[in-house]
């Protein structure tokens, strides 16, 4: 395989990996508890900026070259585990405020303008994060590992991002089909009729909330940590409906069916695009994937409003002591 | 980090079953004293006082607008009451959250038959089940085998529940492609799951056909004859004459008779205000 087709592949894995942790984090709270969550990029970027401060080391030592809160030159997997910590935080945070006494269109509302002002707080307080530059140089996770060529070493961090993604998809199934996950689907169906029952919607919400902003703060630590640089450009508030297209394609609450939706709309629109006769202008194709999404999401709500693959109906086993009559 | 109702958590059910009655001694499963709730100007209840003693079906009737249903919700802890107290087996519950309140064995079922539309008909009448540790988060990844074995008993009950209902063939339908009447067994059955001290049955033959209105009313009959305390709000006076004792009678979010049906048909003030023949 030669270089290029290497680098190629490893970009591909390491894409969908990311996507996919992240839409299963938006699954969590929107597919299977209903929580409409519109701010849902700022927690892959609070993930994205942490992993690259813990890995930058302190903005002194790049001579004034960027300049950001913290920095730490902290080993692989630290920043990592930093990050998916942060954006659990901050979920925490904007959960216990928006999530207790508002109505879910309110809630809504409240993420979309949460989502608006992070980006425009970020973008004018260089001290924050360097400001609409962003961070760059982040090191390669790997570089530790000595006497192993760069090629190999992204290897090994696609390897890395696979088995995570493997392991996350774990835990969403032992979420998604436990009577846990039974109570998150009820918050979803009739929250009214489940208090009625004893159990707290609210509680419930807050603590997908929670799970859903440390994956996507995981899934901002792989990319920041693959592409070395992250800046506000890349997490305006309309990158959260390329995960909400995801979900809606995929399977509202079917973790195979998001994950397969994750892979065609993050990064298959993107492929599919390079090679359409449009042309090579960036602002065009940029343009194209975007007309793509919104009608992916217009004609799956109107048409095929489950998905690609639904949520599976939960069947339980029949025991030999009841027949039925 | 999340705030607790009044500043403590409800008990267990074991606990709370150990501490029935923990307040003050009464034969009464429920006390409504002075109930009283204001929508503007409009005092959708006012100054209701009623009780229920235990093992006994009370009937609550009257006209549109008397405030039946309001008083449903303060005791169900859906609606806060202005003022007024609500005593459980003699525990104060008035202003609870709905949460408290059910985890206290209170269950209510609504007007418009509430199942989750989109969950099978049995995972419906399993979250009728009282709140359980397998539920928890953590429980999804700890102590697997355990909570499988205890969920599988609760599916063995619910099943033989849903014969009973004659909804056994339904059981891996979604509750949402059942008719009304259905879906008023189901929320009937999940109720029952629930084994609530106190039942809150809120017109559980609105929109319900001629067909399943009889095993509706030979359900409720059921539990009736089992023991259990129910509040049945229903404008269908047949059924209410044929199994509450006692029951009260509300007008324009007052009181304004209690006894028996007999009784209260015959009496003119009721009839002027409610009964017509």
């Amino acid at each position: 395989m030669s270089a290029a087709t290497q680098y190629y592949t490893i970009t591909i894995v390491v894409y969908v990996c990311a996507n996919v942790i992240a839409a299963w984090g938006l699954d969590l709270q929107f597919g299977v508890t209903g929580v409409l969550n519109f701010a849902f990029i700022i927690f892959q970027a609070v993930g994205a900026y942490t992993a690259g401060v813990l890995s930058l080391g302190p903005s002194s030592s790049s001579g004034g070259f960027q300049t950001y809160l913290f920095g730490a030159n902290l080993p692989f997997p630290l920043p990592i585990i930093g990050a998916t910590l942060a954006g659990g935080a901050l979920a925490a945070v904007v959960g216990l405020i928006t999530l207790r006494r508002l109505r879910s269109d309110y809630q809504a509302m409240v993420m979309l303008v949460v989502s608006v002002v992070a980006t425009i707080v970020v973008t004018a307080e260089t001290g924050l994060f360097n400001g609409a530059a962003g961070l760059s140089l982040i090191p390669n996770p790997m570089q530790g590992i000595a006497g192993l060529s760069r090629q190999t070493q992204s290897w090994i961090f696609t390897a890395f991002c696979v088995a995570l993604m493997i392991a996350i998809g774990a835990v969403m199934y032992a979420i998604v089909y436990s009577p846990h996950g039974r109570v998150l689907r009820a918050v979803r169906e009739n929250e009214h009729a489940l208090e009625a029952l004893g159990r707290s919607a609210t509680r419930a919400r807050i603590e997908v909330f929670v799970i859903g902003g440390a994956l996507a703060g995981l899934s901002g630590a792989l990319l920041v940590e693959f592409i070395g640089a992250w800046a506000p450009n890349g997490w305006l508030y309309p990158e959260t409906f390329v995960f909400f297209t995801a979900v809606i394609v995929g399977g509202r609450g079917s973790v195979a069916g998001v994950a397969i939706g994750a892979a065609l709309i993050g990064v298959g629109i993107q492929q599919a695009v390079q090679y359409m006769p449009i042309g090579s202008d960036p602002t065009v194709l940029a343009a194209v994937e975007w007309i793509i999404t919104g009608a992916l999401t217009l004609v799956f709500l109107w048409a095929r409003p489950q998905g690609l693959l639904p949520e599976r109906r939960r069947r339980f086993a029949r025991s030999v002591d009841v027949a039925p009559r | 980090m999340l705030r607790r109702e009044r500043g403590r958590e409800p008990a267990p059910r074991a606990d709370r079953d150990r501490a029935e009655g923990g307040g003050r001694p009464t034969s009464d499963m429920l006390v409504v004293n002075d109930l009283a709730r204001a929508y503007g100007g409009v005092r959708a209840v006012d100054g209701v006082s009623f009780s229920v003693p235990a093992g006994s079906m009370a009937g609550l009737i009257g006209p549109n607008g008397a405030g039946k249903s309001t008083v449903l919700g303060m005791i169900a802890g859906a609606i806060r009451p202005d003022r007024g107290e609500i005593l459980l087996a003699g525990e104060g519950i008035a202003g609870w959250s709905p949460v408290s309140v059910a985890r206290r064995g209170v269950i209510r079922t609504f007007q418009t038959a509430s199942v989750f539309a989109r969950m099978t008909v049995l995972e419906n009448v399993l979250l009728g089940v009282p709140p359980w540790h397998g539920e928890r988060l953590r429980s999804a990844f700890v102590g697997r085998s355990a909570w499988r074995r205890e969920e599988a008993a609760q599916v063995k009950q619910a099943r033989e529940l849903l014969e009973r209902l004659d909804l056994g063939a339904h059981a891996d339908a979604y509750a949402g492609e059942l008719s009304g009447g259905q879906k008023r067994l189901v929320e009937i059955g999940r109720a029952m799951m629930a084994q609530p001290r106190l039942l809150l049955l809120d017109e559980p033959m609105a929109g319900v056909s001629r067909t399943l209105a009889a095993p509706i009313e030979a359900l409720i009959e059921e539990l009736r004859d089992g023991g259990m305390t129910v509040v049945l709000v229903e404008h269908e006076l047949g059924l209410v004459e044929r199994l509450c004792s006692p029951v009260i009678v509300l007008a324009q979010g007052r009181v304004l008779m209690q006894g028996e049906m007999a009784q209260l048909r015959a009496d003119p003030e009721v009839r002027r205000a409610y009964l017509v023949g």
